[in-house]
């Protein structure tokens, strides 16, 4: 039966194939604006989430501030503490060293200011770190050359590919000068590319690290602590060592919280609520053109329904039921929208295979958002045909076999 | 047997004011007969073909179609339902669906009849009724392909796809030149025939004489 209807409207298509055609449009854009949305946002997410991932799940990162991982909320936090470099302490580094099942642990130092060699000037991320940086925090490896011992006080650094290429370009730079707030520094290292895409890792490309001690030297004497990187011996102790360095850091800090121990997972957790919130709230704004679309197709279904009064009294009067007329007209507004909704789905294909071309970018077509693609043309199909395709049906016989 | 059964029926038009079209109609017609309703224009018959083809129910008095009442609580849909099944149309303006072949207009009453599965049978059965009104040439023609005669040859051919018991033909030939209505004329006294119950509308009095029974309709009344 369905078949019939089908192929009742597909007829009917052909006969009004610009109206059909104007109809179809308003769907297919916003199908694919949304699918496009939804898919660069779920793009994103898995680009960020293998992000995380490469910096290893046994990584627990320490910073200032209290965060509310469970729903990223920092309403009962002082916002300044966020930014503060003076709440973590080098005794908190040496308390969590202490703690039980932990094996690595890294605090890092950001320092301001630019880079230069000879004439050349850079600004980098400056990094004040101990010298197990390395095996902390898995994502950056050494190349070639040394890395510093683990509490180095020499003058001495260790720079990122990025940065070797804007001050260097050919020459090899290990045993050269850069200065880093008039202070001179000899690298002695180079660091490989990170382990991670163009979109995520290039700041760990345009990277200089330094020991600790300079940092602070640089930092004015002043013992600033951004964060520190924790590496538990397996990732399955993640969360006993969360609440260990958590109950040891408090007794540190007068039992106040004012710093957020981060797992993998809540950093994950964080990302993802932000971007389910930017995807939805664009995707809702891509929804209106589908809402304008369907009122296009009612405003079109209801001149159909008055054009064909006489055909609907003749079906009538042949013997088709209120309900046979009812899903005729339906299926015609569900099919126009159904067949936008699929062509919506292939341009958004297109369009996503340009975006991960041209950019590092690369979106993700899920299950989710062909069902979500689909689901919605085909319910703007039924929310808006269902009206005209009721009128249709209500239409008395007698007076629509009379219509002229 | 009694195919048609009108007991005092009645039928009032209400609006702003009541409007009386058919008053104490009784009427009954035999399995197999082939009657004329005749009359002028607004005397009612109309109306009464409506109730007689389940387009329209009457305000008073009984109607009983095969000795079964048809109540005035019946549902629409029972009453499409019947109209599919026992009872074939032919208008006077032919009313064929301008986008549907010959073939397909004759097929769409099989879409809401009892056979509404079998389309390979029904396609067969569509295309031996044009056959038999002599249309095989016109199975895939629209209808603005085909003469006037031609046209309500098919509306014919539609009208027996189902089956039915009755074929109810509102002024057949009213809009044929008289050579045409001839033959339309004598492809329903075929059927007539062959068995069917054929009720014919018209003020056309040598129509009306090929049938065998006239019923004058005047003023909503049966004279």
């Amino acid at each position: 039966m369905i078949i019939h209807y089908v192929t009742e409207a597909l007829l009917s298509f052909w006969n009004n194939k610009v109206r059909t055609t104007l109809n179809l449009l308003g769907v297919i854009i916003g199908v694919t604006a949304v699918t496009t949305l939804v898919s660069l946002g779920d793009g994103l997410k898995q680009e960020v989430s293998n992000m995380i991932e490469g910096f290893g799940t046994n990584v627990l990162t320490i910073v200032n501030g209290n965060i509310d991982t469970t729903t990223g909320s920092t309403q009962n936090a002082n916002p300044a503490n966020f930014v503060a470099t003076d709440i973590l302490s080098l005794d908190d580094v040496a308390t969590i060293e202490q703690t039980p099942d932990v094996s690595q642990v890294s605090p890092v130092s950001l320092v301001p200011g630019k880079v230069t060699y000879r004439e050349t000037t850079a600004t980098p991320i400056i990094m004040g770190v101990t010298g197990n940086m390395f095996d902390a925090f898995e994502i950056l490896s050494l190349k070639e050359g040394d890395m510093f011992a683990k509490n180095d006080n020499r003058a001495v650094a260790v720079i990122g590919p990025k940065l070797v290429e804007t001050l260097f370009g050919s020459t090899n730079p290990i045993g050269e000068s850069i200065t880093i707030k008039d202070q001179s520094f000899t690298i002695i290292g180079l660091s490989h590319e990170p382990k991670l895409s163009d979109l995520t890792g290039s700041e760990f490309s345009n990277l200089v690290l330094i020991p600790f001690s300079q940092a602070t030297k640089l930092n004015s004497e002043k013992v600033a602590i951004s964060r520190i990187i924790v590496k538990a011996t397996d990732s399955a102790n993640v969360n006993t060592v969360r609440d260990s360095i958590k109950s040891s850091l408090m007794a540190n800090h007068d039992g106040e919280e004012d710093f957020s121990i981060l797992t993998q997972k809540d950093l994950l957790g964080l990302f993802d609520d932000f971007v389910n919130l930017a995807t939805t709230l664009v995707s809702a704004i891509a929804a209106i053109s589908l809402v304008v679309g369907g009122i296009g197709i009612m405003n079109i279904m209801l001149v159909t329904v008055t054009e064909r009064t006489k055909e609907i009294g003749i079906r009538k009067a042949v013997g088709a039921t209120k309900t046979a007329i009812l899903l005729q007209f339906l299926t015609e507004a569900t099919l126009i929208t159904l067949m936008g909704g699929l062509i919506g789905l292939a341009l958004s294909f297109v369009i996503g295979m340009a975006v991960s071309y041209y950019s590092p970018l690369s979106p993700v077509i899920s299950v989710h958002v062909i069902a979500l693609a689909l689901g919605v043309s085909t319910s703007v199909g039924i929310i808006f045909g269902i009206w005209p395709a009721m009128r249709a049906a209500q239409k008395d016989p007698i007076e629509a076999l009379r219509y002229e | 047997m009694k195919l048609i059964e009108l007991s005092n029926v009645g039928k009032v038009f209400s609006g702003t004011i009541n409007v009386p079209v058919l008053f104490d109609i009784n009427l009954t017609v035999e399995q197999g007969e082939f009657i004329a309703i005749k009359g002028p224009s607004g005397s009612g018959k109309s109306t009464l073909m409506n109730i007689i083809g389940l387009l329209d129910r009457p305000t008073s008095g009984t109607m009983k179609l095969e000795e079964k009442e048809i109540t005035l609580d019946m549902s629409d849909k029972m009453l499409a339902h019947l109209r599919a099944a026992k009872i074939g149309f032919v208008f006077q303006s032919f009313n064929l669906l301008p986008r549907l072949s010959a073939l397909e207009n004759v097929l769409v009453p099989s879409t809401y009849g009892p056979t509404k599965k079998n389309t390979s049978s029904n396609k067969k059965r569509a295309e031996k009724f044009l056959e038999s009104v002599g249309l095989t040439h016109r199975l895939n023609h629209k209808p603005n392909e085909l003469s006037g005669g031609e046209k309500q040859r098919v509306a014919i051919a539609r009208a027996l796809i189902n089956d039915p018991d009755l074929i109810l033909a509102d002024e057949p030939t009213g809009n044929l030149d008289s050579k045409s209505g001839q033959e339309v004329l004598s492809i329903l006294t075929d059927l007539h025939r062959k068995g069917k119950t054929i009720i014919i509308i018209t003020h056309d009095n040598t129509i009306a004489s090929a049938t065998n029974r006239v019923v004058l309709v005047k003023d909503g009344r049966i004279e």
